[in-house]
């Protein structure tokens, strides 16, 4: 799928959580890692069936020092795999190209659970 | 992969702000060495020079998918520990297969990991045979160390059980095997959901060690 195409997709989406799931469920996304990576594409797996109710904030950007970025989003869900429940944060945002026209890929900050690096 | 290029250099120029450190000025394109459990995957990606974080851009997680499911060595070599009589059942149960011990060891292990961690009652199960049935396998004759070779597509179903559950990848493995011998012996027992299991895994042995 070329970057116009995505970005005509991402704008169509509803919901910030179906714009998350549509950057999953298109390889978009990259994760930003400061550790052994352990395989976090696992923990991504489950926000592909979150109800579409589910909440994503979305941070305002900032101002005080240059432009921030728009898109900043942050989610909390479960992963309820293997017997247990395991909550997970992600914080992320979507990059665009140096117009902010085209929507790029989202790039993952942070995915944890109870506080640790995945 | 021009596609995937094309994302990654985007996703360089696209930098104006960077996740951790606040401004892109520190990020560089460097080739870097990024551990897979005894050994290191090489891959080129973007680092931040500043806080160390580097990106795991698709190109790079299927480059690694695609190193590791190729990677003919083993990704990590746990010990777990078993008692005699432990190691006594094993080895009667794998010569019935005719498979080697560690070979079997792996097999009740790949079991656990891709038909029981998933089923809906697995917490009954696991509470059951802890509790109960593996008492003799857990406390019965001498305990002696076992090295068990894993590979790539395991080590990644054992890693996130082992992150899970917040144990080690031989404690996972132990589990795993006394689990699988537990059901292996339960054709006495009355819960019946470990005959049917037991039935299962019987097949499943049997097709891995036909294959083998």
């Amino acid at each position: 799928m070329e970057d116009d195409e995505f970005t005509r997709k991402f704008h169509a989406q509803p919901t910030l959580l179906r714009k998350i799931q549509l950057a999953i469920m298109e390889d978009r996304y990259t994760i930003w890692s400061r550790y052994p990576p352990n395989f976090p594409d696992e923990y991504l797996k489950p926000i592909l069936y979150l109800p579409d109710n589910t909440p994503v904030v979305m941070k305002v950007p900032r101002r005080s020092s240059g432009a921030g970025l728009n898109f900043v989003l942050e989610l909390k869900y479960m992963y309820r795999e293997m017997g247990r429940t395991v909550p997970i944060y992600l914080k992320g945002y979507f990059v665009q190209d140096d117009v902010g026209k085209l929507i790029i890929s989202f790039a993952i900050q942070s995915l944890k659970k109870d506080g640790d690096n995945l | 992969m021009t596609r995937r290029m094309t994302v990654q250099n985007k996703l360089a120029a696209g930098h104006r702000f960077f996740p951790h450190c606040g401004d892109g000025i520190n990020i560089m394109e460097k080739r870097i060495s990024i551990p897979v459990g005894i050994e290191s995957f090489m891959a080129r990606t973007m680092v931040c020079k500043k806080c160390g974080c580097y990106a795991l851009t698709p190109e790079v997680r299927h480059a690694m998918d695609e190193w590791g499911r190729k990677f003919t060595k083993n990704i990590i070599e746990p010990q777990p520990v078993f008692t005699e009589t432990a190691h006594q059942f094993a080895e009667k149960m794998s010569m019935q297969y005719g498979l080697k011990r560690v070979p079997f060891f792996r097999v009740l292990t790949a079991f656990y990991l891709s038909r029981i961690v998933n089923r809906d009652d697995f917490l009954e199960l696991k509470n059951y045979y802890e509790t109960h049935v593996s008492k003799r396998f857990l406390n019965e004759g001498a305990r002696s160390k076992v090295s068990v070779p894993i590979r790539y597509l395991m080590y990644r179903k054992l890693q996130t059980f082992s992150e899970v559950w917040k144990i080690p990848h031989s404690k996972v493995i132990e589990e795993a095997v006394l689990f699988g011998l537990t059901v292996l012996s339960s054709e006495k027992e009355n819960f019946k959901k470990l005959k049917t299991i037991s039935e299962s895994l019987h097949q499943y042995i049997a097709d891995v060690a036909q294959a083998a």
